[in-house]
């Protein structure tokens, strides 16, 4: 609904400016826009929140302003005559679906169009004018809050009973569709059919026309979880829905009850029959106990009684002293956001303007709180990824199910209500965002890539969502596999990973062959991560067929605890070393790990071992490869002979020959 | 001398003058090597004099390997020759310098980064929580009951409705989670993925980042909570910077507010990014609700503590000027490039 000045200011005793109104809605906080200006009067909407759903009326939210000034507040006219006797039965089937039910029947009515005054109210309100009978309950509903239905009494057959739906029921709404109902839909029926919806439409069997003479007007309170989920089930929201789901009381419901009663009596000459009550007769008193130093402790100010009372009053509360420093406090029934002493506190603080409370830094125990030691690695292994040259991509993590279903090994979670089908599904790895990502750069001009992302994927286990932390490196036409083969080894050194080990492994993204899984091997068998050329079918699907893609996923989870930044000192060396270079011959299919295991199993003052070349083609026979390395040797606490490092080379030319098969370059040209 | 020899010989002698060429300093010890290695009395003439002694298979390989050497050194002594010549001629200092790229962090995370910067100051530690969350932590924890139509503000993703299972909407569960495991005193942010229905537009994406923040002790206020936030507020964007609280709704503060802060954009004059009221609204925040307390078992007689939330993208939008929220999503290095 929307607010005008005009009509808030009818039930307003005293005068209030119009800008003044709009600055009161501003500073509680209900963010008023005002929508257009008519006639002197202005329109506005309001962001009214759940928990206050009186101010779904001109009543509560004349009533809200009134502790900014000096005026009172002024209830609508609801005295009218009940001239007949007539009334109808009523059951309820569960009373903790519908709390209080109250009907009245109204005889003789003679609807014609409502009065100049009630159209425009309800036309800047919002609403659309009909005839009276319907302007009534709309206007009313709007005035008090309460939502009202009213019903073509001929239409109802015998008694009427507010119970759950039934499977195979259905009806024709008011709006003109054709519902269904079942065991999770509040209705109102009569002997033989639904006639309404509870709390959200009536049903056009029983709809009031203009040519009505005879009506039921129903006021009630549904519990307002029931109707929502009706409303929910139903896809239907509607202004009694959305009132109803934030609470209605008893009392409210006896006034408008009283107050449509009244109209259409005035309105419509219709005689008033007997009011007939079902369920709950009272709403239970809530007393709030308010200890005023405890609004000063949670406020962080002093508040003077004084003020205290005046909101309070004016709200409509009733405060009584107990002892020297608490109230006991009775709010409205329909402010059923009040339930506990800090909702008391809310109201001070509102009125008394938060403005108005200091800014302090607080003093507190010194003792921090640590941050949780995944964060702080996650964020250093960041750094890492960056000082390495590569950019941190972000990608959504929903994805569409070809993204899904790329990774066959476990299954993929879809969303139950996506919004799109391109976004119903949470990603099981970081791979096709990316390549996603890296085919967008391209197109936008952008062709070498160094990126990462970290983030979550998800896959089924055992039927419920495992969630884990992955690490995509990828390098687009900016090198090759070695590149950031390199790279990921500089990584995993730096996070303190010491031996690792890559093994061929076949793999989904690399059908050609070119995959090698990671290993930890303090981690036992646990592969930690993938590194792998891009196969050309998986370009193809992406569209990235030209570019040349390398990639490597890591599981930091499996490797978290083992990543360690602790770095310990070690003296820096105080003789110096000899480097020697080496060319073998092997066979093609010799590993580069086979090698350096076979020098370093000789025990020898080995510093480092760097591979430099490899080379296949002229000059070497078919199915055999070079390798040139340096091998660094010292010793730690005096320098190396000459003599010496020629002995070690022989062994090393030895070992490589005996074990390994590797001749020395050069030495038999016809090996 | 065998051949052998003659051939470990020519092997030594390529390794030292590779190794020695690479601590040359000037075109006068380059010349020096040039003399050591490839003149007419350097090593390598040396080892040809001793050839004519050899077998004849013996003579040819030896020279074949030495010829090859040589040639390989005089590479090197080309190549560094080069560098060197360069190095000695007055150049153009006004042509630019060669392009040189950064690997940078994405500017969410750079916002994350130094809004944790800001918290962790004042003693807060940094915590993250599941994607992935029960409808328990999300909603019920939070004192937002099943049914409620305070629920609508959350438009939830779910995995599975029926069992409670849904992708977070927000990152108060995180609150929840971290408070059952820890006792007070207490500060932490937690920062994360958070998933809304929300279409894809300039303005809305159904992915985006939140930072939520809470801190619990003994006589905790209001007035604390503002002191907080609002030097938050001037670290994150200036000293000058106004900040003003407004009463707003959640179910899991009481009191709550929403803060506002003058917009940088016009400096609080009116302009459309703030709809012409001179400021913008940045962020959610109130005193825990004592239901809130009891859920995870803190008395809330005795202590009290203020919690707030905000959106990553949003801050980020503010402080870099950002138009479009699809670009954080849309990964261009150019976008990613900006920032720092």
């Amino acid at each position: 609904m929307k607010y005008s000045y005009e009509l808030v200011s009818e039930y307003i005793d005293g005068r209030i400016e119009k800008k003044e109104m709009i600055d009161f809605l501003d500073m509680l906080g209900l963010n008023p826009v005002v929508v257009s200006e008519e006639e002197g009067d202005i329109i506005w909407d309001l962001e009214t929140p759940a928990n206050r759903g009186y101010l779904l009326s001109l009543l509560g939210v004349a009533q809200e302003i009134l502790p900014f000034t000096d005026s009172k507040i002024k209830l609508p006219e609801d005295k009218f005559a009940e001239d007949i006797g007539s009334e109808i039965a009523v059951k309820i089937e569960n009373e903790k679906d519908c709390f209080y039910y109250s009907c009245r029947i109204m005889q003789d009515v003679h609807n014609s169009a409502s009065p100049e005054y009630m159209k425009r109210a309800l036309r800047r309100m919002g609403y659309r004018t009909s005839f009276n009978t319907v302007d009534i309950s709309n206007f009313v509903m709007a005035e008090i809050g309460q939502p009202l239905h009213i019903f073509d009494l001929d239409k109802i057959e015998g008694h009427v009973e507010i119970r759950r739906g039934r499977k195979g029921e259905s009806s024709v709404l008011i709006d003109g569709k054709k519902r269904e109902f079942d065991e999770d839909i509040l209705v109102i029926a009569d002997e033989k059919k639904v006639i309404a919806v509870a709390g959200i439409m009536g049903c056009q069997i029983s709809e009031v026309r203009e040519n009505t003479r005879n009506v039921l007007i129903e006021s009630a309170v549904f519990n307002p979880v029931v109707v929502r989920r009706s409303s929910k089930k139903l896809g239907l929201a509607t202004e009694a829905s959305l009132r109803f789901e934030r609470g209605i009381d008893i009392d409210t419901a006896s006034k408008g009850m009283a107050r449509t009663a009244y109209l259409i009596q005035k309105l419509c000459n219709g005689r008033a029959g007997k009011l007939v009550e079902s369920g709950k007769k009272n709403e239970r008193k809530r007393e709030i106990e308010l200890e005023i130093g405890k609004a000063e402790r949670i406020l962080g100010i002093d508040i003077k009684e004084s003020v205290i009372s005046n909101i309070l009053t004016k709200l409509g509360f009733a405060a009584n002293k107990k002892g020297k420093n608490t109230y006991i406090i009775e709010p409205p029934f329909y402010r059923n956001d009040i339930r506990e002493d800090v909702d008391i506190i809310e109201e001070i603080a509102r009125y008394g303007k938060y403005s108005e409370i200091p800014s302090m830094i607080p003093v507190a125990t010194i003792k921090p709180t640590p941050s949780i030691n995944e964060v702080r690695k996650t964020e250093k292994i960041k750094d890492i990824a960056v000082k390495l040259g590569f950019s941190e991509f972000i990608n959504m993590g929903l994805t569409d199910k070809k993204n899904a279903e790329i990774k066959k090994s476990s299954p993929h979670v879809p969303l139950e209500n996506p919004l799109s089908i391109n976004l119903g599904f949470l990603r099981s790895s970081l791979v096709p965002e990316m390549l996603e990502s890296i085919r967008y750069n391209i197109n936008h001009g952008t062709t070498k890539i160094d990126a990462f992302e970290t983030g979550k994927v998800f896959c089924m286990k055992n039927g419920s969502v495992c969630e884990e932390t992955n690490m995509l490196f990828a390098v687009a036409n900016n090198g090759n596999f070695f590149d950031l083969k390199g790279k990921i080894e500089r990584f995993l050194k730096e996070c303190g990973l010491k031996k690792i080990r890559f093994a061929d492994m076949p793999f989904n993204f690399s059908e050609d062959g070119n995959n090698a899984s990671i290993y930890l091997e303090d981690n036992g068998r646990n592969e930690i991560g993938n590194i792998f050329i891009l196969s050309d079918r998986v370009k193809t699907t992406y569209d990235i067929e030209t570019e040349e893609i390398c990639l490597c996923e890591l599981y930091i989870e499996k490797f978290l605890n083992h990543v360690n930044f602790d770095r310990q000192f070690s003296d820096l060396p105080k003789f110096p070393s000899s480097s020697r270079d080496f060319s073998f011959v092997f066979q093609g299919n010799v590993s580069w790990n086979e090698i350096e295991n076979t020098i370093l199993s000789l025990n020898l003052p080995i510093e480092k071992i760097s591979f430099f070349d490899s080379y296949e083609g002229e000059n070497i026979e078919r199915g055999k490869i070079s390798i040139s390395f340096s091998v660094i040797f010292r010793y730690a606490d005096r320098t190396l002979e000459n003599a010496e490092i020629s002995e070690f080379s022989v062994k090393i030319t030895e070992a490589v020959n005996s074990r390994l098969k590797g001749r020395l370059r050069g030495e038999n040209t016809n090996c | 001398m065998d051949l052998k020899m003659i051939k470990e010989k020519i092997e030594e002698i390529f390794s030292d003058a590779r190794h020695e060429i690479e601590n040359i300093k000037d075109a006068a010890d380059l010349e020096s090597w040039k003399v050591k290695y490839l003149g007419r009395k350097g090593m390598l003439n040396k080892v040809f004099s001793i050839l004519p002694g050899l077998a004849i298979e013996a003579k040819k390989e030896a020279g074949l390997l030495l010829n090859d050497v040589k040639r390989k050194l005089g590479e090197i002594y080309e190549a560094n020759r080069e560098v060197d010549s360069q190095g000695k001629k007055k150049i153009n200092l006004s042509f630019p310098g060669k392009n040189a790229s950064l690997g940078r962090l994405h500017p969410i995370s750079v916002t994350i980064r130094e809004m944790s910067d800001i918290f962790t100051k004042l003693g807060f530690g940094v915590a993250t929580g599941p994607e992935v969350e029960t409808s328990y932590y999300n909603f019920e924890a939070l004192n937002i009951p099943e049914g409620h139509p305070a629920r609508d503000a959350w438009d939830t993703f779910y995995i599975d409705e029926s069992a409670k299972i849904l992708l977070r909407p927000h990152t108060s569960p995180v609150q929840i989670r971290l408070m059952e495991k820890k006792s007070p005193p207490l500060r932490i942010v937690a920062v994360g993925k958070c998933f809304r229905r929300d279409a894809v537009d300039a303005t809305h994406s159904p992915v985006f980042h939140q930072m939520e923040g809470f801190m619990v002790d003994h006589n905790i206020n209001f007035a604390h909570l503002k002191g907080v936030l609002t030097h938050f507020i001037n670290q994150m964007f200036g000293e000058n910077v106004k900040v003003k609280f407004t009463p707003s709704y959640f179910p899991f503060t009481e009191p709550s507010a929403e803060l506002s802060m003058s917009c940088i954009i016009c400096k609080g004059k009116g302009c459309p990014t703030c709809k012409n009221s001179g400021f913008i609204e940045v962020l959610g925040c109130g005193m825990i609700h004592p239901q809130v307390f009891r859920n995870v078992g803190y008395d809330p007689e005795k202590y009290s503590g203020f919690a707030f939330g905000m959106g990553i993208e949003r801050l980020a939008i503010i402080k870099f000027g950002i138009t479009d929220i699809r670009y954080f999503y849309q990964n261009d290095i150019k976008f990613i490039n900006q920032f720092i």
